[in-house]
């Protein structure tokens, strides 16, 4: 689907909080402000449950991973040439960076809601498969997401207007697949920090615990990035050998990207 | 345990709905690829009845 690049002047606000790039629309400010009103549920239900301090790190742990992630892989993107995706500024108002502060609230509350999950329905057993249930949840909802969004604007990959970007990207639904390995990626990482670290308050005390975890998170951003380059070098590789696992009519009944 | 206990749920719930919602006024998807959409997320919505499921009985338990 073609998608005009972002205003020139996008990219020199970079940091600024209200880019002053969307219309005034009375859906923009839906979208921008429901995600809150959603995250207070969620934030309300953490607060009850786990206090105050296990929250903080909760929602600012999700908020900064998630939102950092798109960040860079949209700003590496950019600054290397091919860019990867990026969000319309005309969309959103409010902006973290590169990535809309509605993105940001949403990723806490779908991490919070899917961990959540989990935890309900695999209780018994080991954290790595609540958390691969969480991600696996996650990447789930994306499914439908994803392909919504694009369709409508809110953010477009670039790959998908050239033939040449099309054949070295395996695409599912006309996302690239890389999109969803990242989705299960930073809820699958996320779960397993959120279910190791604040548990050792009692031993490490509150001011290690919380410095461990973020050292953790910056860490796992690391591991996440890398994966994901990774696979997108994987792809290109098996295209130049030959397995064309990139053609971006597959699947046929859901036509290109 | 508390009523509160269902919101995390309600709320991965209505982010489904919305935007499943989208979906069915997005430009460029017809009903057949909405439909599909949908039926994609069937495994996140029996996993959300059965976490309301085990709330509920959790709830229950408490009770008794």
């Amino acid at each position: 689907m073609a998608f005009p690049p972002p205003d020139p002047a996008f990219w020199d606000r970079i940091l600024w909080l209200w880019k002053g790039l969307a219309p005034w629309d009375p859906i923009i400010l839906f979208r921008d402000i429901f995600p809150v009103f959603i995250a207070i549920l969620c934030l309300y239900h953490s607060y009850k449950t786990f206090g105050w301090w296990k929250t903080t790190l909760f929602f600012v742990g999700s908020f900064l991973f998630t939102s950092l992630e798109e960040n860079v892989w949209i700003l590496v993107g950019y600054f290397s040439g091919t860019p990867t995706y990026y969000f319309s500024p005309e969309q959103y108002y409010l902006w973290f960076g590169v990535c809309p502060l509605s993105v940001a609230i949403g990723w806490f509350f779908i991490s919070y809601s899917v961990v959540y999950i989990a935890t309900k329905l695999f209780k018994n057993r080991g954290v790595l498969t609540r958390a691969a249930v969480g991600g696996l949840l996650a990447m789930n909802l994306d499914l439908m997401v994803d392909p919504i969004a694009v369709r409508n604007l809110w953010w477009a990959w670039p790959q998908a207007e050239t033939l040449a970007t099309q054949q070295t990207t395996f695409w599912i639904l006309g996302i690239p697949v890389t999109n969803f390995i990242g989705w299960f990626l930073l809820i699958f990482f996320f779960a397993i920090l959120w279910e190791k670290v604040p548990p050792k308050e009692e031993t490490w005390k509150r001011k290690k615990t919380t410095g461990v975890f973020f050292l953790y998170l910056a860490g796992l951003l690391g591991l996440t990035l890398l994966i994901l380059v990774g696979a997108q070098i994987l792809i290109a590789v098996l295209h130049v050998g030959g397995l064309n696992i990139g053609d971006p009519y597959f699947p046929i009944w859901w036509g290109g990207p | 345990m508390k009523k509160r206990d269902y919101l995390p749920i309600i709320a991965i719930l209505i982010m489904w709905l919305i935007t499943s919602m989208s979906g069915s006024s997005t430009p460029g998807l017809t009903p057949t690829q909405t439909g599909i959409l949908t039926l994609i997320t069937v495994p996140l919505l029996i996993a959300i009845i059965l976490a309301i499921r085990a709330v509920y009985k959790e709830h229950k338990a408490e009770k008794e």
